[in-house]
């Protein structure tokens, strides 16, 4: 995804100091934000501080994007590439202090799909699917996760997950293709607890 | 074995392949092989279920909005090189104390050491004229007893003599500023050693 125009001007305005330009990119970029930090650190709590944190370094930080060179990558993809580091840094933290480790996945509210007029038995299966894939995004390495979770989930293109997270397109194909098969494999030992369609496959 | 390899291969593809990220040629020699061979067909079905699986998990909507106040983006103290503070507690007033007497003791040797007042000269001039005589014969390669020693005062020839002297020097004078800036740069010097010694410790520690 390139920067738009519209974003290039926030952009600039933000490396000038103006905290409200920054703040409109904030408003259109938090969902993606912290989709991200919810994937990656499982947990509604983690993923506020780690948001909040990626948007103040992204502030501190945005005369350093080169959103308009020719190698420049994308605003959002930059983002992503500083939330990512703050997940990262979040769960550093929490593995140095036991006591505030992610494995609480039971007090959060599960992560949910979208939902399109569903029946309750779909919302059913949909919770379920959902908690099983959270569950095994959660079992793979942190940089097979964050690929898979920025090309499927955010939707990024192989050459914005390069510079997003700063690996060749090799890389990231090879990091992308080893997360999707420990995913399906993980789902398909668990074949009889998924949905139908699933099974049916 | 062959074959094995060829299937590994093949299988290493699909996830490239659901993306449409292999060159034509892999793409079409995968195809060919994904019609004779059911276990890659049966791979990749649930390669894809997997994806649109993952395609399906919606972007999560923020519980509250991340936008940012001014005091969140304030300059912290050590902008722009954004280095931590050092943990220097409850050892910050000595090391300033320890850092001013280490100035104003290289003041005063630089100023006794230019100026040339008191420090050597003046004990060099209170001196008994008999360690004088001798310390100036012994420069000047001569006996000590054959030199100018008056016959009044019998030349002192041992360290108590000479120590004697300078003892003299310092009651009438007070105490050498030379002196007493030495002593203060070597206890400022070691307490700024001992202070930086501890907050190693501690910043090691904290890592």
């Amino acid at each position: 995804m390139q920067t738009s125009a519209d974003d290039n001007h926030l952009v600039r305005r933000s490396q000038g100091g103006d905290l409200e330009a920054f703040n409109q990119l904030v408003l259109r970029y938090q969902n993606h934000v912290y989709s991200l930090c919810l994937r990656l650190l499982s947990s509604p709590a983690a993923a506020e501080d780690a948001a909040q944190d990626a948007f103040i370094a992204a502030f501190r930080g945005i005369r350093s994007f080169r959103g308009g060179s020719p190698s420049g990558t994308g605003f959002r993809a930059w983002l992503l590439r500083i939330a990512a580091n703050a997940c990262y840094d979040e769960l550093r933290r929490r593995r140095s202090r036991p006591a505030l480790s992610l494995e609480t996945k039971g007090l959060d509210p599960p992560l949910e799909f979208a939902a399109t007029g569903e029946n309750p038995e779909e919302r059913v299966q949909r919770l379920d699917l959902a908690a099983h894939l959270q569950q095994a995004l959660a079992s793979l390495p942190f940089d097979q996760r964050l690929a898979v979770i920025l090309r499927d989930v955010q939707g990024l293109t192989y050459e914005e997950i390069a510079e997003a997270t700063n690996a060749s397109l090799g890389t990231v194909k090879s990091r992308i293709a080893r997360g999707r098969a420990h995913l399906r494999d993980f789902l398909l030992r668990q074949r009889e607890l998924l949905p139908d369609p699933f099974r049916r496959v | 074995m062959f074959w094995r390899k060829g299937h590994d291969r093949y299988q290493g593809q699909l996830s490239a392949y659901i993306d449409d990220r292999l060159l034509a040629r892999d793409r079409q020699a995968l195809e060919a092989h994904l019609e004779s061979c059911l276990t890659c067909r049966q791979a990749l079905q649930h390669l894809q279920a997997t994806v649109q699986a993952l395609l399906a998990l919606s972007l999560e909507e923020a519980p509250r909005s991340f936008a940012l106040r001014q005091e969140q983006v304030a300059p912290r103290p050590f902008e722009p090189g954004s280095r931590p503070a050092l943990p220097l507690g409850g050892l910050a007033v000595p090391i300033r104390l320890a850092a001013a007497s280490l100035a104003v003791a290289l003041a005063v040797l630089v100023v006794v050491d230019m100026g040339d007042f008191g420090g050597d000269g003046e004990v060099r001039d209170t001196t008994p004229s008999a360690e004088r005589a001798f310390e100036t014969g012994q420069a000047q390669g001569e006996a000590p007893a054959e030199s100018a020693a008056p016959e009044s005062s019998p030349a002192p020839t041992d360290s108590a003599a000479e120590s004697e002297g300078r003892q003299t020097a310092q009651a009438d004078d007070g105490l050498d500023p030379l002196r007493a800036a030495e002593i203060a740069l070597a206890a400022a010097l070691g307490i700024l050693i001992v202070a930086f010694a501890i907050i190693t410790l501690r910043t090691r520690r904290s890592l």
